[in-house]
Order: C-alpha cells, then structure tokens, then sequence
C-alpha cells in the first residue's frame, strides 16, 4: 500500500510534484476535501474538450468537473453516480471502466487521501484502454461465432477443462439452455446424477477421459443409453484432446454422434447375414465361397458333410485340395470368371468324396462379393450322382434293348437263311423231278433228288432240333445222364461216321496222349457238343489244312483240343463268343446259327468241365474242352 | 434262239447249284457254275456271260462284292445280274436293288418265276425288277 501521506505534498510545497504529474499521460484530477479542483494536468483536460486548460480550471468546482467528464460518457449517469458513490465510500478503487462518446474506454481509479486520520484530497487517475478493449470485443464475437458453429452441428459437442469439468456445451448436447448455463464448470459425474444416469456412465467417460488426457491421443467409444420406454440409443463418442502451444492439453473436446439408426441397420445386415449362411447351410447344394487368389473363407454344411474337410483344415486352397488342376475345363472357367470375362458358369464334374467313392456333381461358379465388392468367387456343386447313374442306366437299357432289337433280327435272318435254303434245294429238285417225269426220264435220274430232299430235311430238322434244344436249355429241361464209355472208341465212331472224310475232302486227324481209360459222360450232350466244335473247325478252315484232334489224359480230367487253320477269332468277338445268336465279325456268309456254342458250353458245363478258347497268332483257333474225371 | 443264252450261276450251296443248273439247261439256256464269289468272278470275266444268278450270303466274296466288282470292270459293267436268296426282307431287296441288280427273286423259288424273271431280264436289261 503506497503511503500517500508521505508522498503527497499538497499546495504550495508541492510545486515540483506537480510539474511531473503534468508531464504524464495519464489524465489526473486531484480534489481538495473541499471539492475544489487543486489540480488538473493537460491529458486530464484533454479528455474534457479543446478548450480546457489546467489553469482554467484550477480551483474550479469538483463536481462540475466530474460533470463534464461525465459529458463525454456514454453513461453520463452511470459515471456520476459512480463517482459520487466512490467519495460516499471513501474506499479507493481501481478500473472502474467507462467508455467514452467516442468510442474509447477508460479505467477509472479513485484513491481519497488521508493524512492525520483526517481526508484531506480525492485522487482520480484514469487510463486510456481502449486497445485492450478492443481486443477483448473481437474475442468476444469470435467465441460467439464459433458458438454459434457448434451449436448448429448437429452432433453432440462439448469443451472439458482439463480436469474435466463441461467449458461448454452446444444445443445439440443439451437442449435446455438452463441446463446448458448449470452445466459449465460441472464434470460428469454431476451431470450424469443431473440427469439420473448410472455412475458407471461418468465413470466409464472419465476413464476413456484420461486415456485422452494422458495418451494426448484421440479416443473413440460407444455408448449404449436407455430412453424412458427402454429402447436402446446408440452413442458413438470421441474425445479429442486439443493441445496449446507447449503441447500441454489446453481443453478436450467431445463429439459425440447418435449412430442409433445405423447400429440397428448394422444389427439387422448382421441378422440378414445370419440368416443368409443359416439358409445356405441348409441347402442341399454344396456352397464355396473362395477370394481373388481361390482362397476359401466359407463353406456351408453340405460341403462339409460330402467332402469331410473344415475350412480351417483346408482354408489355403480347398478348391486344389478337392479337383485336380489337371481339370483343365473347370479350371479354365474358374479363371474366367475370376477375370470377369464371363459371368456364370456351369458344367459337370466328378469328385471323389470324403469315403473316396466317385460321385458326380453339377457345378456353378458366379462372380463373388466381398466386402461390397465383386471379388473371387461363388461355387455350387449339386449332387447330381444318381440323375447320371440314372442316366447311364438309362442308356445301358436303351443299349440293351436295341442289341435284342439287332439279336432278334439276326436271328430272324439267321432262321430264315436257314430254312429258306433247304426249301429252295427241296422245293426245285421236286420240279426238276416233275419236269423229269413229263419228260418219261428213267426213275434213276431222279435218285439223286430224292436223296437231295431228305438231305435238306434232316438238316432243317437238325436246325429246328437246335432251336429247340437251346429253348430246352434256357427252360432247363434237360437232364444229365452220364454212362462209362470208352473216349477213344466214342471218338472214332463219330469220326468215321462224319469227317473221315468231310464234305470237302479233308481228314480229321486224331491223336492221344497218357492213360487211356473209361470215362463218364452223357453220349447225347457230348456228341452234340463235340461235333459242333469239330465242324466249326472244318466251316472256318475251307481250304486250308485240316483240323487236328488231340486227346490228353491227366491224372484228374481229361482235355480235348480242336485245332484249326481257319479264319480265327477276333479279340473283339471273344467275350459274346459263347452268347446266343452272335457271331463273329468275321463269319461272313459262312452258314451258321450263332447257337453251336452256346449249347456246347452248356453241356461241357453239366459235365463239371469247361469250355476254354484260345486265338492262334498266325491263324486259326483252338478250342479246348476240359472234364473232370466222373467218381466210379 | 439262233445263238444259245449262257448264264453264270453262283452259289456256294452245292445241292441248289446243281438243281438252279439244271433247271435252266431245261429251258434250254447254258450254263457256267461257280461255287463261289470268287469263282463267280473269275467265270464271268473269263467266259463273258449274258446274264449271272447269284446268291448274296456266301463266304469270301458276297453276293454285293460280286456284283460291285462287276460293275466297276468295263466288260461287266452292264451284264444282267439277279440276286437268287434266302434274305427275304423288304431291307435286303433294297440292298440288292442298290447295289445295281436287274432283280431279286428269293429262296424257295419256283421254276416258273425264275425262268420268267431270266427271260424278261434278258428281253430288256434296262428294266429293273423286284
């Protein structure tokens, strides 16, 4: 506290003081207790007006001067009243402001001098700030601009201390302004009482708070608020720490946006997405979802359950995994949608399952999506298995049916050939011999039609009796009666009787080897069959050398071969080469029923013995009939 | 008939060659046999007959090789051919009739229709006859 009483030194004594108060900027105005002006430097007289003067107004009266001043004010009242209010008093006081008519600002001080206990002067002092205020107006309606910014966004704003108490709200926080004039200087925790919200609401923000505060980082949470009827509001909240000069936190700043409604579009896109995969999982076809490089991220449970393997078991390249690259077609689409060359695809592959058996699949690839762009790929393989096997069977039918179409025509050609030739040989040798008979030719001439006719009947007998054993052996109506005969006897005497010699000429030749000895057989079923393959081995060999008989006794059967050099048998032909009413390819026009060998292997077979083929490389074939001894 | 009609008769059933033969030398016409295809080749471009009675099924050269082979040789190529078979179907006339026969007659035949069929085949070797 100055001690005025020693520094002030009034009156005529003072005159030195009061040259340097007059030599100061700052306007002064010293009153006696009297209230008579006892002194008034120029700056002070400046403020009044033009035409004052310090020795003008030396003695004049104090509250006319104060009047005056008062003049200049844009409160006059206010300024008066302020001054008298201060002499009242008697308590000095500092930057009092008044602003001036002008346009300039004023601190006013007032300091009453007191010396002896008793007041003997009132000192005013004033001070020109109008710079200051100037500066603090712009400040002012900056701030209010910037306000008014943040009140109209509309998100949540508000400006904490750093110790976290509200600087500032805008409407969009809290609608009430009384609310949004309390709030300042409060912190979240009153707030949040305030407002009947759980602590554990202020205490969670003072934590992500602090995080902010001390990280100097941005902080970003979400907060889940319950309305009076209990549905839920989505916040998503940010503090952003603004920093000063010197890096410290001057203020952090929140914002806080209501992402209710895109959290429930967020909830029901994920319930869509749900619902998607429980749909695919429930689709019979196998669904694969890989990315740009044929990585796998889904697959649904049918693919699961047909081809065993997770996706974490198989994630880096289950399409590999499952088809071999050497499947050049899929591959080849696959890459063509992946390029975006073609959109879908679709066609038929095999795929061994998880129990390695075969099954066919219908496969369809699209164009994928991910993450809302089109990317990789969508695969569906539907199981179509039984539908080929279906097929396939169908085929097999249809195969089958028209192979008994070509069968039975064959066979009707086949019994028209040959019947239609006996009767022609019957039918002309019987005019021949009518025409003979007109003509009185001797009854000799005729023998050899007559011998022609019965000829040609026992054979179209021998055929109908083959025709009808084969129907005999497919109703299974023949017995087996087996007597012990002598091979090499029974051999001879069907020899004799046919191929010594054979229509043509040649002779059958006939060798044995080891033991000979009795046999059992049936004499009908093993003539039947042994004649046929012996006349097969003449019909086919015209021409060329005779076929050789070779009996070989062993120890536990007995084997007869039939060779000859004739036109052979061709692999193709030798599976359906015991079947009914085929013959081979290169049979020609050589006469035959396609029945001689079906009924053969039939009756070697009653024998317990079998029927075996074999292709000559030159020419020729060799048949081998095998039996086993019969039990005595 | 100033000069007599030679006909080659080929079919590998040796009982019906002969009767086929003999049949038409009773008619008064000369006739070559050929057990054979091959045979029925060789006769007919050796002896130039006027018309063949062939069979179709036999071994080696067919009925339709013969005459395919007919046809293709000059000397042949428009001698009058009729097929005398056991293949009866509407299938097997067509197939015969393709291949570039005058006529089919099939097995049995009677003398008559063979006799008349040789006649009219000769009288005019454009006509074709089923």
């Amino acid at each position: 506290m100055v001690n005025h009483e020693q520094t002030y030194l009034p009156g005529q004594s003072g005159e030195q003081y009061q040259f340097l108060l007059s030599l100061l900027n700052h306007p002064i105005f010293i009153e006696n207790a009297d209230r008579k002006a006892e002194f008034v430097n120029p700056a002070f007289c400046a403020l009044l007006g033009p035409d004052f003067s310090p020795d003008k107004l030396q003695g004049a009266d104090g509250k006319t001067l104060h009047m005056l001043m008062g003049m200049q004010c844009k409160h006059q009242e206010a300024y008066t009243g302020g001054v008298e209010n201060a002499i009242h008093s008697g308590q000095a006081e500092t930057g009092v402001a008044t602003e001036l008519k002008n346009g300039r600002f004023l601190h006013r001080d007032y300091y009453p001098f007191i010396a002896n206990a008793q007041l003997r002067a009132h000192i005013w002092v004033y001070q020109d700030v109008t710079p200051l205020h100037q500066g603090a107006d712009s400040l002012k309606s900056e701030r209010k601009a910037f306000m008014q910014v943040l009140s109209v966004i509309p998100a949540d704003i508000a400006i904490f201390s750093p110790d976290h108490r509200y600087e500032f709200v805008n409407q969009s926080a809290v609608q009430d302004p009384g609310v949004r004039a309390w709030i300042i200087g409060k912190n979240d925790t009153e707030y949040c009482a305030y407002r009947g919200k759980p602590k554990e609401l202020a205490d969670q923000r003072a934590q992500y708070f602090q995080q902010a505060l001390q990280r100097k980082e941005v902080v970003s949470w979400e907060e889940v608020l319950k309305d009076a009827k209990g549905n839920e509001h989505y916040y998503e909240r940010t503090f952003y720490p603004l920093l000063s000069e010197t890096e410290e936190v001057a203020s952090v700043l929140m914002f806080g946006l209501n992402i209710t409604v895109r959290k429930q579009q967020e909830q029901q896109l994920a319930m869509a997405h749900q619902h998607y995969l429980k749909t695919l999982d429930n689709l019979h076809e196998a669904v694969l979802m890989a990315d740009g490089e044929l990585k796998t991220y889904f697959i649904n449970d049918a693919w699961r359950g047909s081809f065993g393997k997770t996706l974490e078991q198989a994630r880096n390249g289950i399409i590999f995994d499952l088809i071999a690259l050497g499947n050049y077609e899929f591959y080849r689409q696959v890459f063509s949608v992946l390029s975006g060359f073609t959109e879908n695809v679709q066609g038929r592959i095999d795929i061994k399952d998880k129990a390695g058996r075969k099954r066919w699949y219908k496969y369809k690839i699209s164009p994928g999506m991910r993450e809302g762009e089109q990317k990789g790929i969508l695969a569906t393989l539907n199981d179509i298995t039984e539908q080929v096997h279906m097929e396939e069977n169908l085929l097999e039918v249809v195969k089958k049916q028209k192979e008994l179409n070509d069968l039975k025509s064959a066979f009707v050609n086949m019994v028209s050939h040959e019947l239609r030739t006996p009767l022609a040989v019957i039918s002309s040798g019987a005019e021949i011999m009518q025409m003979m008979l007109q003509a009185g030719r001797p009854k000799e001439d005729m023998e050899v039609y007559t011998k022609q006719i019965i000829n040609e009947v026992e054979k179209m007998t021998a055929f109908m009796n083959d025709l009808l054993m084969v129907s005999k052996i497919e109703a299974g109506k023949i017995d087996f009666r087996p007597e012990r005969v002598s091979l090499e006897q029974f051999i001879k005497e069907l020899a004799g009787e046919r191929y010594m010699p054979w229509k043509d000429g040649r002779q059958l030749s006939i060798q044995s080897k080891g033991l000979l000895r009795e046999i059992g057989i049936d004499k009908k079923m093993f003539r039947h069959a042994l004649q046929n393959v012996v006349e097969n081995a003449f019909k086919y060999s015209s021409g060329k050398a005779a076929p050789r008989l070779h009996i070989r006794y062993s120890n536990t059967y007995f084997t007869i071969s039939v060779a000859d050099n004739g036109i052979g048998i061709l692999s193709t032909d030798i599976k359906e080469l015991f079947t009914s009413f085929t013959r081979g390819k290169n049979t020609g026009n050589i006469p035959g029923t396609g029945i001689g060998l079906v009924v053969v292997k039939y009756f070697i077979e009653q024998h317990g013995g079998f029927v075996a083929v074999k292709r000559k490389a030159g020419e020729g074939a060799v048949f081998m009939i095998k039996i086993p001894y019969l039990p005595a | 008939m100033s000069q007599q009609v030679r006909i080659l008769v080929v079919d590998d059933e040796l009982p019906l060659l002969n009767n086929i033969t003999s049949i038409l030398e009773l008619f008064g016409f000369q006739c070559i046999r050929a057990n054979s295809g091959y045979e029925g080749l060789i006769q007919a471009i050796a002896e130039q007959p006027d018309l063949v009675v062939c069979d179709v099924m036999m071994p080696g050269i067919d009925g339709y090789g013969l005459l395919k082979m007919l046809r293709n040789y000059p000397a042949t190529k428009n001698l009058p051919f009729i097929f005398l078979t056991a293949l009866a179907d509407v299938i097997d006339r067509k197939k015969g009739m393709e291949h570039g026969a005058n006529a089919y007659l099939t097995k049995p035949f009677n003398t008559k229709e063979l006799v008349d069929l040789v006649k009219l085949v000769l009288a005019d070797p454009t006509q074709f006859r089923l």
